[in-house]
């Protein structure tokens, strides 16, 4: 018999007469087995401990320990615990081969041996246990890959709590970017007695990067701009911001508008084409911003009402003279911050008296509807028209909310601004002492019985006007169905914040300002619902729309709440 | 403000006053459903009704349609300009049956 080329395990075998088994070794080797004898129990425990046997025979006489003992020993020990133990028996030992399969034994044997039946079991045992090696590592494995995934959906749940509470960090500081933008826009406008303003600024979902306003450079001149930078978002907002802040007039050398000049002791105006290339230099394009802005900024001469502007990549100002039709103004620069050296050419406007000019955003040209078609210059110009005869404010309002309707979900992709101006001479103005023109103001908590007395002191301050009784009370119910909606709707139910109520006379136009301290409603809220539909809410926009020319919401300019403009042209009132 | 029902020739008539508005009409809602739910010819006095809004043009109109539901009749008498006009801007003045008083709605019921 030769030996087997291949090591197939080593096996241990614990028995009392080795000089009978002295040939043993040499039948296993036959087979591939390395077999090694013990003669006690002790031995086969210490043997076994260090070789680290793949399978262990023990007889169940032994001279120490018996071989059931040495068997339970065995599995307690961290080397052996799994390793398979065959037990060797007399023939026909029934009793013994059952307490062997008790005490952890995998097989048993009987004397004398056959030794193929020994090489069988052996061959088949270690297959066994081969096979629970390979189980037991699967197994491991997969607990391992399910404790890995559950790390792994832990770390995925706490990066997206992370996500979640940047997102809502963001949103706030989002809401907070949005308030200060708004916060710059006109608070109150010039009072003159030759000219007339009116402005909306209807901000897109997103924070915007419009801008607008309107000030006095000096008695006879007022300031006025309309900008827009490139994008929406985080840094279109902060630059439009900045903008804001930079574009206001001050007594001091860092002016844009006005420069002392010594010779003449006086102040001169910076002109503004100069206004255009001094913010070409103050703000170049940087590489990664990739930012610019479009800027039409003009001055008025209020007594011959000659309007000089720049227009940078801005649209062009529209004049309407009365009963003409819309001419667009001259156009042609390049947006600020894009070239270095950009030089910007000036246009001048002759107003006639009773003419109107309009600054505004191309958020107004690029209202899209669902197909995608923009509301257009076409569309601006007959609305700006057909509103001719109205108050500045109606005329204004109306352009936002045909460009808003034109989108058929109220929801403007950008900004959209608009800032205009009636000029009229002094001699045929309307003086205009904004005291004079004060017809209501009211604040009161946002409580159903402060509602009653609200109506009566309406009432009580449109009819010292002599006009309609019936329009005005189709007036009072407007104002009261506004104020509901805002403690239903803004307010979320009736509480102590407070509903301030103004009502002016502009220029030919009553004008009801509502504003509260609500958190920003959206504007779709004044859109009358299906008249099936019949809810107090529905019904209560409704009835606003039926009574007033114009509504409008936008956020209100303290920077916090909302502010519902409802316009009425004062000669349907008599 | 005070509603109060009373029975004369043969209907129930809730007589309304006031200004019926976010404050007040839920009250009014409340005697107008009771009404309806009770009996089965109402008649819903506006003589004295000075003011009225969506709530409580909201209210006339649910107490309409649970009368219209349980098959009973309810109408309106003695429309004052105030709330004709409001019934008008909200399109119901063609809905709603009104008659000029009582004597008209009694006459038409027989």
């Amino acid at each position: 018999m030769t030996n087997h080329p291949m090591h197939l395990g080593l096996i241990l075998m614990a028995a009392a007469d080795l000089s009978e088994l002295e040939m043993l070794p040499h039948s296993f080797a036959a087979y591939g087995f390395e077999l090694i004898l013990v003669p006690d129990g002790e031995t086969a425990l210490t043997t076994s401990q260090k070789l680290k046997p793949d399978l262990i025979f023990l007889d169940i006489t032994l001279p120490d320990l018996n071989g059931f003992d040495t068997c339970l020993r065995l599995k307690e020990l961290e080397a052996t615990k799994h390793t398979p133990v065959i037990f060797v028996t007399p023939p026909s030992d029934k009793v013994n081969t059952v307490k062997g399969f008790s005490v952890g034994a995998v097989d048993y044997v009987t004397r004398p041996f056959q030794i193929e039946e020994v090489i069988a079991r052996i061959t088949t045992h270690l297959k066994i246990r081969n096979l629970q090696v390979l189980l037991e590592e699967i197994i491991a494995n997969l607990q391992e890959e399910v404790a890995e995934r559950k790390r792994a959906e832990e770390a995925l749940q706490e990066s997206m709590l992370l996500v979640q509470q940047a997102n809502d960090r963001m949103k706030n500081d989002l809401a907070a970017a949005a308030r200060v933008q708004q916060a710059l826009l006109p608070d109150r406008l010039p009072s003159l007695p030759s000219v007339s303003f009116a402005w909306t600024y209807r901000p897109c979902s997103e924070l915007g990067g419009d801008s607008l306003n309107v000030f006095q450079l000096d008695a006879d001149h007022v300031g006025l701009y309309v900008l827009d930078v490139s994008g929406h978002g985080v840094s279109a907002s902060l630059l439009s911001v900045t903008l804001s802040r930079v574009l206001i007039p001050r007594r001091d050398p860092s002016c844009l508008f006005i420069k002392a000049n010594r010779a003449l002791e006086a102040d001169t105006l910076v002109s503004p084409a100069e206004v255009a290339a001094r913010l070409n230099r103050m703000f170049p394009m940087s590489e990664e911003g990739r930012q610019y802005f479009t800027l039409i900024y003009g001055i008025l001469n209020i007594r011959n009402g000659k309007f000089r502007y720049a227009c940078a990549g801005h649209p062009p100002p529209l004049y309407i003279a009365p009963n003409q039709q819309v001419i667009p103004c001259e156009t042609g620069n390049v947006p600020i911050g894009l070239f270095e050296d950009s030089h910007y050419e000036e246009g001048m406007i002759q107003l006639q008296q009773g003419g109107r000019l309009f600054l505004y955003s191309d958020g107004v040209l690029e209202a899209k509807d669902a197909s995608k078609e923009f509301f257009g210059e076409a569309r601006l110009q007959r609305t700006l028209e057909a509103t001719q005869l109205s108050p500045l404010q109606i005329s204004v309002d109306s352009i936002a909310n045909a460009a808003l309707d034109w989108t058929g979900n109220h929801h403007a992709q950008d900004d959209l601004s608009i800032l205009a101006f009636e000029w009229t001479s002094n001699k045929n103005g309307r003086p205009s002492n904004p005291k004079e023109q004060v017809v209501l103001a009211h604040q009161f908590p946002a409580r159903a019985k402060e509602l009653g007395p609200t109506r009566a002191m309406t009432r009580m301050a449109l009819n010292n006007h002599g006009w309609r009784s019936d329009i005005v009370e189709d007036i009072i119910l407007a104002i009261d169905e506004a104020c509901q909606n805002i403690i239903r709707h803004a307010y979320h139910g009736e509480c102590d914040a407070p509903i301030a109520l103004h009502i002016e006379l502009n220029n030919g136009a009553l004008v009801v300002v509502l504003e509260d301290q609500a958190p920003t409603v959206s504007p779709d809220c004044m859109n009358p619902r299906p008249f099936e539909d019949i809810r107090p809410g529905g019904l209560g926009c409704h009835f606003i729309q039926q009574a007033m020319d114009t509504v409008s919401i936008e956020p209100s300019p303290t920077g916090q709440g909302n502010r519902l403009r409802m316009v009425k042209n004062v000669q349907e009132l008599s | 403000m005070e509603h109060h029902v009373r029975e004369e020739q043969g209907f129930h008539i809730v007589t309304l006053t006031g200004e019926i508005d976010l404050e007040t009409s839920p009250q009014a809602r409340k005697t107008l459903l009771d009404t309806v739910d009770q009996t089965t010819k109402v008649l819903i006095d506006m003589a004295s009704v000075t003011y009225i809004d969506s709530s409580g043009i909201a209210t006339l109109v649910e107490a309409f349609q649970r009368a219209k539901k349980k098959g009973a009749y309810l109408a309106f008498i003695c429309l004052n300009p105030a709330v004709v006009r409001v019934l008008t801007l909200a399109r119901l003045e063609k809905v709603f049956t009104i008659h000029q008083d009582l004597e008209s709605a009694a006459h038409a019921q027989r």
